[in-house]
């Protein structure tokens, strides 16, 4: 178990990394336009700077991994090959959501479930169930990298989606999980910081209208917000109405297509996603707070 | 003559033999069951306890509440004794619903993932100069981890009751390093060195 000390090394250095990386890429972005070739290295900064930090907390990666928290290492591995060759056709895409969509719950839970728990139908049932889940989470993240209009909205969103999950994770009781969503925390703060400054210092001679998140960062919010939210939910105590609110919360971006929300205009629309954003999110909280016991007498121990 | 007399006295004489072989068969074998009484965990009377030093101030005492095993006595051979134990992490029970909760999670137990905590003997010695004293030695596994352990086994008792049959009483504490099992979390609040008490009420199969 990481010290403190390591906690904060970690967050901080993998914050840098991820940073710098991604403020490279942003500003020529911005200064050049957007480029298809750039677009893994945003996938990279995040990928990298969450494999420094479950470095310096969890020392060496087990392999094979017998805890489900230690297959979050080979995910992010995964997801940062995934993402050289996401943006080559939707159909390759989809192909390979639906093979990483089906394998990661057989994986993860392999060990434990398959082995000690469901018998074969039952078994077959939530894999199907969780396989189908996780491609719909999966498109929910895509669309919402397009459906938050250009700016530091997207990674504001996601940094207080990960915010939530690492709340909603210490509430339920399990600090382990809500230390490697911290990370993911620092990590979508950092970009959200760079995102912010860049925009306002940065003077741009080129179309400024595209995505800040690109879908080749897909994989890895993917497999690491799904990683994290299995882990709390089938190895740790976490309310499954919590897991499902914050997996859902994204779809509430989709609001700033309907034409009400539209003719608000640019700015309200916004809030108005936001705002759902984070109500969802907040229910989920609020509901681990209740459930957590907080405030009764079993709180302190 | 000669060839049909020994003809004939060589068939009676292989059925002795053959006989006999069974004879000694079976009864070698009834005398081993015998000898070995087999002795049924009774949970009801037992108790698995921990003990844990909080903050490095006091003990605190905590208890699993599912367990189950049979313990194999021989008096005569000593290598047929043997003992096989399981105890559910997920019964952990502090009398904090919060704290069993984290004790269950994966900063701990993480009872879904490794469900028991399992002991399996693989020599058991008597304790020379002390009577009703052994030395158990086995494979101990808590959170995944397979390590081989000795602990002393006292023999607290022996009775036999109308209702419950033959019953004995069986007692070991022991000290393990969390740690060496994984299990490293608030290492600060929760320190290393884990007492285990386990006190047995089995009654014969």
């Amino acid at each position: 178990m990481p010290t403190l000390n390591a906690l904060i090394v970690s967050m901080l250095l993998s914050a840098i990394v991820c940073g710098k990386i991604y403020a490279a890429v942003a500003y020529v972005r911005m200064r050049e336009g957007d480029k298809k070739h750039l677009h893994w290295l945003i996938a990279d900064a995040m990928g990298i700077g969450y494999i420094i930090a479950y470095l310096i907390l969890e020392k060496n990666p087990a392999f094979p991994p017998k805890e489900g928290f230690e297959w979050l290492f080979y995910f992010a591995i995964f997801a940062i090959i995934s993402s050289t060759f996401w943006d080559s056709s939707r159909k390759q895409r989809l192909i390979t959501q639906f093979i990483y969509s089906v394998a990661l719950p057989r994986i993860l839970l392999d060990n434990s479930y398959y082995r000690h728990t469901w018998g074969p139908v039952e078994g077959m049932i939530w894999w199907i169930c969780l396989a189908v889940g996780i491609f719909i989470v999966w498109n929910i993240v895509e669309q919402s990298f397009s459906a938050l209009p250009s700016g530091a909205s997207v990674t504001f969103v996601y940094f207080g989606l990960s915010g939530a999950t690492a709340l909603v994770f210490v509430l339920s009781g399990t600090l382990l999980i809500a230390l490697h969503a911290g990370i993911v925390v620092a990590l979508f703060g950092v970009m959200w910081l760079v995102t912010l400054v860049l925009k306002r210092v940065v003077k741009t001679e080129s179309d400024n209208n595209w995505h800040v998140l690109p879908l080749s960062l897909s994989p890895v919010v993917v497999f690491l917000f799904v990683g994290i939210w299995m882990n709390g939910y089938f190895f740790n105590e976490v309310p499954s109405v919590c897991v499902l609110l914050l997996a859902v919360s994204p779809v509430l971006a989709q609001v700033g297509g309907i034409q009400v929300i539209q003719r608000l205009g640019e700015r309200k629309s916004l809030f108005f996603q936001i705002g759902l954003i984070i109500l969802c999110v907040g229910v989920a909280v609020l509901i681990a707070a209740m459930r957590s016991g907080l405030f009764g007498q079993d709180s302190y121990y | 003559m000669k060839t049909e007399f020994k003809r004939s006295l060589l068939l009676p004489l292989s059925g002795l033999l053959v006989l006999g072989l069974l004879i000694i068969t079976f009864s070698d074998h009834s005398e081993s069951q015998n000898a070995t009484e087999t002795y049924q965990i009774d949970a009801v009377h037992s108790s698995v306890l921990f003990r844990a030093k909080h903050l490095g101030v006091a003990y605190f005492y905590g208890r699993f509440n599912d367990f189950s095993g049979n313990i194999s006595i021989d008096e005569e051979v000593m290598s047929k004794n043997k003992v096989e134990f399981e105890v559910k992490t997920a019964s952990v029970d502090t009398a904090n619903e919060k704290r069993d909760q984290h004790l269950r999670s994966q900063d701990f137990f993480s009872a879904k993932q490794f469900p028991v905590i399992t002991f399996k003997s693989t020599k058991v010695n008597a304790k020379a100069g002390q009577e009703n004293m052994f030395e158990v030695t086995g494979d101990f596994e808590l959170h995944g981890v397979k390590k081989s352990i000795t602990v002393d086994v006292e023999i607290t008792g022996k009775t036999k009751l109308p209702q419950a049959g033959e019953v004995m009483g069986f007692h070991s504490v022991f000290d393990i390093k969390r740690s060496e099992y994984g299990i490293d979390f608030g290492m600060d609040g929760v320190k290393d060195d884990i007492q285990i008490i386990v006190s047995i009420e089995a009654g014969k199969k």
